[in-house]
């Protein structure tokens, strides 16, 4: 009996031990590997949905994409997936999916998401569209299946604005289309050169520098309704606005005053304030997410560096210390990391880099392109759309925040030049 | 109804009695030889598994035996003091006793040299104290060895998971996920919560998953030892490379 006693005890005891704990300290930060696998289809459109997902989510960087052709099988339903084939494959996660033909000449397109190690539905939707519209609910499949399993908000659905012109420099257009490159839509044609297109954080507007006979002016142009509207036509420089995140001011470069100065109008009441005062240039001003602060570009170090000023109490803080030349800063992640045009020293190319405001680290994101300029980031963050010389043309290309994922965005003919990506449009 | 001395010999007394002590009986009998094979069924597989122990461990036997004085046992009872030394190595902090007893052997020899009755006495208890010492070094030894299987087996799985694991884009360096595995003998995963989540749904799933892709582990041979540490155990999955 005291035996048996002793005995649980000791069992007692084992159980109050502390729990085994394994600690894991390291792990890859490489792309995930997926399969999308060719959705059925009854009927035809020029759109393949499955090609668009694929094509999103390999761009992204952060998936690697299993070709249709080396699928063991192309399931169309959660019956007939082998899980073991998939792993067999080194695949992690398969999307499946049908797109059927409503009466109304709608389609209905049903996807899942499987996690193939713990053969398990992570995500399934039915989005519901006309012909058209397929691509809009393919990049938005795109962005709920890259947010599932990346933890970041797809921007697959956000557009870009751009300028494009045609050799001769006789005509300029201000174009927007899908951030892919795709579906472009001239907004906004003229023989003035045009700069700046700067979106509204609603993506209703587009605000952006003309500069006509007369000299430089900013406009607000409507998407909607086309409608164009002066905001600043003052003596000198007009240029650089940027939008308050509230959508209710503008930031903007004037010279009325002497040298280039930052300056914030309100939209409604046409309310000037002047927010820096130096007898060097400041310019490139962009809002911070609080709307408290704005960072610009200034040469009062004798070089240009990146510099932010508080609006309340006018106080001007350096951010940028490496290199001769930093300018056209935007923010990215919540004000995280500043992405920037950077020359390391003088005579050295000018490349787009990022700099973490955390860490201090300044990393050069690109390599491969000339003249880099006006880098503008994805709403999510992730990615810099920017402008380059390559092949002596001027061309858009794409390169990720971290710097590991760089792509050129195709253009018709003609240079392509001051890309703006638009925030999340709901 | 009238009831009847039980010296009438139409009484039902003496038959009911008679009845129900035979049915305690049986019942007494079924439970003692159920709870017998039960014990013999218990007994077979600590058999195979205590042999390896035995050939490693010849010391502790014959320690053991002297000390309880029941030198002939029989081949199924020699066996028996294996579970025990493991059993017993769990519950003490072996390493501080073994210092702390010393002591009291090397001093009690010394105010008493006079008196051979408490001399011989002190001898004894000497020698008992020694093979108490004994016991406890090596199950002290036996502790050592287990805590060296467990780092070892501890140090493997970490290394199958980082190998594998691929943490979202979204991870934080500070953030932690704390997972549970539950495991079969064979080392095989059968299930995996999440005890604590790092906030962050992609990376709580990066975790899971990567167990599920090791899917079995290296555990150890010992059953003793699975049961208490690897049965389930807990793993902090802490991505400090990520990027954010």
């Amino acid at each position: 009996m005291k035996r048996y006693l002793s005995i649980l005890l000791m069992s007692l005891c084992v159980s109050a031990q502390a729990e085994l704990t394994i600690e894991i300290t390291q792990g890859i930060a490489s792309s995930i590997p997926i399969s999308v696998v060719p959705f059925k289809f009854e009927g035809t459109a020029k759109d393949s949905v499955d090609e668009i997902v694929r094509t999103d989510l390999e761009r992204s960087g952060h998936f690697s994409l299993l070709e249709p052709d080396d699928m063991l099988s192309q399931p169309q339903s959660e019956d007939d997936i082998y899980f073991t084939d998939w792993r067999l494959l080194k695949q992690e996660y398969v999307v499946i999916g049908t797109i059927s033909a409503l009466p109304n000449q709608q389609y209905q397109v049903r996807y899942q998401l499987f996690d193939v190690f713990n053969e398990k539905e992570l995500l399934t939707q039915s989005l519901k569209g006309t012909a058209s519209q397929l691509r809009d609910i393919a990049h938005r499949v795109s962005d709920a299946i890259y947010e599932q399993l990346t933890g970041i908000r797809g921007a697959f659905s956000t557009k870009i604005a751009y300028v494009t012109t045609n050799s001769k420099r006789t005509k300029f257009n201000l174009s927007i289309a899908d951030s892919d490159g795709a579906r472009e839509k001239v907004v906004l044609s003229s023989k003035y050169s045009i700069f700046s297109p700067t979106w509204s954080p609603d993506g209703k507007r587009l605000a952006y520098v003309m500069l006509e006979d007369s000299g430089s002016k900013v406009y607000v142009q409507d998407l909607v309704t086309g409608k164009k509207q002066l905001v600043s036509a003052n003596k000198g420089i007009n240029s650089a606005p940027s939008f308050s995140p509230d959508g209710k001011k503008l930031a903007l470069v004037l010279s009325k005053d002497g040298n280039p100065e930052i300056y914030i109008i309100n939209l409604a009441t046409r309310h000037w304030t002047r927010v820096t005062n130096h007898y060097a240039i400041d310019t490139e001003p962009n809002w911070m997410p609080d709307g408290e602060h704005i960072i610009f570009t200034s040469g009062r170090s004798g070089n240009p560096q990146i510099y932010r000023v508080s609006l309340s109490s006018g106080y001007v803080e350096r951010l940028t210390f490496e290199g001769s030349y930093n300018a056209r800063a935007r923010l990215a992640q919540d004000g995280r990391f500043l992405v920037l045009v950077h020359q390391a020293k003088k005579g050295a190319p000018f490349h787009i880099a990022s700099l973490d405001l955390v860490r201090g680290l300044l990393q050069t994101l690109t390599s491969d392109t000339e003249l880099d300029e006006s880098p503008s980031v994805s709403p999510n963050g992730v990615m810099v759309m920017y402008a380059a010389k390559y092949n002596k043309r001027s061309i858009l290309a794409a390169v990720s925040v971290a710097g590991d994922v760089k792509f050129l965005v195709p253009s018709k003919n003609g240079d392509v030049r001051e890309p703006a990506w638009g925030p999340y449009l709901d | 109804m009238q009831f009847l001395p039980v010296s009438d010999p139409r009484s039902f007394s003496l038959p009911v009695i008679a009845a129900t002590l035979i049915v305690v009986a049986i019942l007494v009998s079924v439970s003692v030889n159920w709870i017998q094979s039960e014990v013999s069924i218990v007994k077979v597989p600590k058999h195979i598994s205590a042999k390896i122990i035995h050939i490693d461990k010849p010391k502790p036997k014959t320690v053991k035996k002297p000390v309880k004085k029941k030198p002939s046992k029989p081949v199924v009872k020699a066996k028996k003091p294996k579970p025990k030394v493991i059993d017993k190595v769990k519950k003490p902090a072996a390493k501080p006793k073994l210092k702390d007893k010393p002591k009291p052997i090397k001093q009690a020899p010394l105010p008493l040299p006079g008196a051979d009755l408490s001399q011989a006495l002190e001898e004894e208890e000497a020698l008992m104290n020694l093979n108490e010492l004994l016991n406890e070094e090596v199950q002290a030894r036996q502790a050592e060895k287990d805590q060296a299987a467990i780092a070892s087996h501890a140090s493997q799985i970490k290394a199958l998971i980082q190998s594998v694991w691929r943490f979202p884009p979204s991870a934080q360096h500070d953030q932690v996920v704390l997972l549970r595995i539950f495991m079969v003998p064979t080392g095989e995963v059968t299930e995996v919560q999440v005890v604590e989540s790092s906030g962050n749904g992609a990376l709580d799933r990066s975790a899971e998953q990567a167990v599920w892709k090791v899917g079995r582990f290296p555990v150890p041979q010992d059953s003793v030892l699975f049961e208490e540490q690897f049965r389930k155990f807990l793993i902090k999955l802490k991505p400090e490379n990520a990027r954010l």
